[in-house]
């Protein structure tokens, strides 16, 4: 299985070098300088100080989105009056978190502040929606046999509910995050304040016409993305191995 | 109780001494704080490098597109920007800010943005790459000789007021003829800022004697034609005064005298210009000097230099 895979992106590569040298043009650097650009940032720091810029964002705005995003979604799943509120979230979703650009540097500036808001507002949307419809989905009959045998509220919840809409609360989380590391690079495409980040990286080599730069940057952030990926998913098969 | 008072007063008030000592009044207030330019590689990135070199002061450099710099500079997540005008007018006349140094004060009658053409293009449809130059040329004339006019036709253009397009055209020198040696100076320092490389060069004259294309502004001056019935796709930048010329060829109606009819292409900087001439989406443009040779060079994107459009007109500006 493994070898399959290597065999598979080793074949991309090669497939990737024989149409940049028929294309002979500098619009489709050979992986071999890209890869030649992308150790010469890794070793020379730069690329690690960019990421880790990065990472900090996302993390900020996707540890905000679930301070919020859960609490609520429960509350929302649990109560039926709470629920009313959904039309709300629903006419907020479908707006690209993008669009949020242009308010969020009238709102916050340039700043560490703008960015994790258009984070926090895309990971916000998978997480709060999971953490409903886990809550929702719990089988009624199990918070009725809760009910019957004297157990309370807060008991129903957490004995009964939390760990049933476990498995879904996870796979929202994984969602944002997956959301939040896109958003992240579409808003450093704009201002910033410190210059730093892949997105801004992308965006200076993009303005100096270096395309082996913007495609360093791009695989950069495809590998944290695969990375945080497969993390969450281990994560996810060790915490929730009960489930089915 | 007075005497708290009194002493939440002093302390207040010393804040806001602290606050007004925090402004930048001289170019060595500039040291360590953060200015934000338009692009990497754009005319005001190469002038504020320039200036800050000249100067011996370091300072973070931001990029943010001009529409939002005031506006960034007054919620201060900037210290200073650098822009073309209209928008260090509009910063003086609307926010009341002030200019800490214009691009004449950085380098005298230094070349800005100029006319470019798809080498292809030129080749292809030389008449209409002509007639485009003479609109040009003749629309240039006009700003000089009809200020006033110049002035309602940069408020129809930019949507900003009358007030705003006087004072910013003030900074502005118009003209028309391709600045050979003000683009080598440009080529040299972007070569010691790394922007490009002296491999991809070669030798500094015989890479300028293709680039800049000085003979199609002659041709051009007398050339005349009436009913070429084409299309041109033309790239400009968005409100940047320093196009004007464009604006008024298109409102006195020279494009028209020669039977072309006028794509317009709109940018919020040089290097995306540079994309679109890349990806043959545009035949001509209107661009700052820096971006053009700087993905000329780079991306190999092959286009010509015709004509200059401005001298000067940007300035950088403080609180």
């Amino acid at each position: 299985m493994r070898t399959h895979k290597v065999f598979i992106v080793l074949t991309f590569i090669a497939a990737w070098e024989v149409v940049a040298v028929l294309v002979n043009s500098r619009f489709l650097p050979s992986p071999l300088l890209v890869g030649a650009t992308f150790w010469g940032l890794l070793s020379s720091g730069a690329l690690l100080q960019h990421a880790a810029v990065s990472l900090a964002r996302v993390m900020a705005g996707f540890l905000l989105a679930i301070a919020v995003g859960l609490p609520l979604g429960v509350l929302m799943g649990w109560s039926p009056k709470m629920e009313n509120f959904s039309v709300i979230i629903e006419m907020l979703r479908p707006i690209p978190p993008l669009a949020w650009i242009p308010l969020a540097m009238l709102w916050f500036g340039i700043g560490f502040q703008s960015k994790a808001f258009i984070i926090f507002i895309g990971a916000l949307f998978p997480i709060l929606s999971n953490a409903l419809l886990g809550v929702r989905e719990t089988e009624p009959y199990l918070v009725e046999a809760g009910k019957v045998l004297g157990a309370s509220d807060s008991q129903i919840l957490q004995t009964i509910i939390l760990p049933n809409s476990f498995p879904s609360i996870l796979e929202g989380l994984r969602i944002g995050l997956g959301i939040a590391w896109m958003c992240l690079v579409a808003a450093e495409l704009t201002g910033l304040k410190t210059p730093l980040g892949l997105g801004y990286l992308i965006m200076e080599a993009r303005d100096l016409g270096r395309a082996d730069t913007v495609m360093a940057g791009m695989i950069a952030i495809g590998v944290i993305g695969y990375v945080m990926n497969i993390a969450l998913k281990w994560m996810e098969n060790r915490l929730v191995r009960w489930k089915p | 109780m007075k005497k708290i008072s009194c002493l939440l007063l002093v302390i207040l008030m010393m804040g806001c001494l602290s606050q007004q000592e925090r402004g930048i009044q001289s170019i060595d207030d500039l040291n360590g704080k953060t200015i934000a330019i338009p692009g990497k590689a754009t005319v005001q990135d190469f002038l504020l490098q320039r200036f800050l070199k000249d100067n011996n002061i370091t300072a973070t450099t931001v990029i943010v597109k001009p529409p939002e710099m005031i506006q960034t500079l007054e919620s201060g997540g900037i210290d200073a920007f650098i822009a073309w005008e209209p928008y260090p007018g509009r910063a003086v006349v609307e926010g009341g800010h002030s200019l800490l140094v214009t691009s004449q004060d950085i380098w005298p009658h230094h070349p800005c943005c100029v006319v470019a053409v798809r080498e292809e293009f030129l080749a292809e449809d030389r008449d209409v790459v002509l007639a485009v130059l003479a609109c040009h040329m003749r629309a240039t004339t006009f700003i000089l000789e009809n200020p006033q006019e110049a002035v309602r036709i940069g408020v129809d253009f930019t949507g900003m007021s009358e007030e705003v397009i006087s004072q910013a055209m003030q900074t502005i020198e118009y003209v028309y003829e391709p600045n050979y040696s003000g683009i080598k100076e440009y080529l040299d320092q972007l070569l010691d800022m790394e922007y490009v490389n002296p491999s991809d060069v070669g030798e500094v004259d015989t890479f300028l004697s293709k680039f800049i294309n000085s003979q199609l502004i002659e041709e051009a001056a007398t050339y005349s034609c009436s009913n070429l019935d084409k299309t041109i796709r033309i790239g400009y930048l968005r409100a940047d005064l320093h196009q004007l010329a464009l604006f008024v060829a298109l409102d006195q109606g020279y494009f028209d005298e020669f039977g072309l009819t006028v794509e317009l292409y709109v940018f919020s900087a040089g290097p995306e210009e540079m994309d679109a001439f890349g990806s043959q989406d545009i035949d001509m443009g209107y661009l700052g000097i820096a971006p053009a040779t700087t993905k000329r060079l780079n991306l190999g994107i092959p286009i010509v230099i015709l004509a200059g459009v401005n001298n000067e007109g940007s300035a950088l500006v403080v609180s």
